[in-house]
């Protein structure tokens, strides 16, 4: 799982959550792969990301180095931010650990890269 | 990306002939594989409309990955596929991996639950993909696709 992804992710799902965002990251396996590099895309992605738990995700995984904790306002002439954020949101990749709720500490397990978020019966809000 | 020669929907058919299946569909969740022609047809259509090139996609209730999989062909920059059982996922990861696709994410989450508490995801998607199940066993497979921009 990259931190592209785990910026969707929230907790929010499990009943009386309130603000489950973002998910704390606890790995215990975590790849680098190369990826190739896409500036429009980046450019595009990064308006619709929620940069502060981009960067908290960087922080849980030591991959911090680098990284500002807000998005710079030139990003899109800024060379090497861009990188910075396709090596951060695509090149990392989490095989093994958990994630966690703010809220609850309730840990999702993530396996060979996929992240577990399938609650129990109780865990599920009401309709 | 641009520039690309748009695939051909037959040769992307063809493509997706090669895609593994479920071994034994589970009755209960009402799996059944999207067949390649189907997911050709669809994922040409939606290509035409140029919500496949360069685009972010989510796919929901991925199964074995066919559409996700035909989307990385057609040239997504990112897609990510979500599904509540873990044997089809698993099938799905082996077949991005053998098919040597590396821009996308799976997530094992119940997608009703997903879509009820949506706000983060929605945002992120250019192109929503499903071909999810309508409740009945014999509907057979009208897929369904929304851009949600």
């Amino acid at each position: 799982m990259k931190l592209l992804t785990h910026n969707m992710l929230t907790s929010n799902i499990i009943k009386g959550v309130k603000n489950g965002y973002p998910l704390k990251i606890a790995a215990t396996k975590v790849e680098e792969r190369e990826v190739d590099y896409n500036p429009e895309f980046i450019t595009r992605l990064l308006p619709k990301l929620d940069w502060s738990a981009v960067h908290k995700g960087a922080v849980d995984l030591n991959k911090a180095e680098g990284v500002p904790e807000s998005m710079m306002d030139d990003y899109e002439s800024n060379e090497d931010f861009l990188k910075t954020a396709h090596n951060i949101l695509l090149q990392v990749e989490i095989i093994e650990g958990n994630l966690e709720c703010p809220e609850t500490g309730r840990k999702f397990p993530i396996t060979n890269g996929i992240p577990n978020m399938l609650l129990n019966e109780d865990e599920v809000s009401e309709k | 990306m641009s520039g690309r020669r748009r695939l051909k929907r037959k040769e992307l058919e063809s493509y997706l002939q090669d895609v593994d299946v479920f071994n034994q569909p589970k009755v209960f969740l009402e799996q059944y594989p999207t067949t390649p022609h189907i997911a050709a047809c669809m994922l040409h259509t939606i290509d035409e409309n140029d919500d496949i090139e360069d685009k972010i996609i989510g796919d929901l209730g991925v199964g074995c990955g066919i559409l996700s999989i035909g989307a990385a062909m057609l040239g997504a920059s990112y897609v990510v596929g979500f599904d509540i059982d873990e044997e089809a996922l698993s099938i799905c990861h082996q077949n991005l991996t053998d098919l040597e696709i590396e821009n996308y994410d799976l997530v094992q989450i119940d997608i009703e639950t997903m879509l009820e508490n949506c706000g983060k995801f929605v945002k992120k998607f250019d192109t929503v993909v499903m071909n999810p199940p309508f409740g009945t066993k014999h509907n057979a497979g009208q897929a369904v696709w929304f851009t949600s921009r």
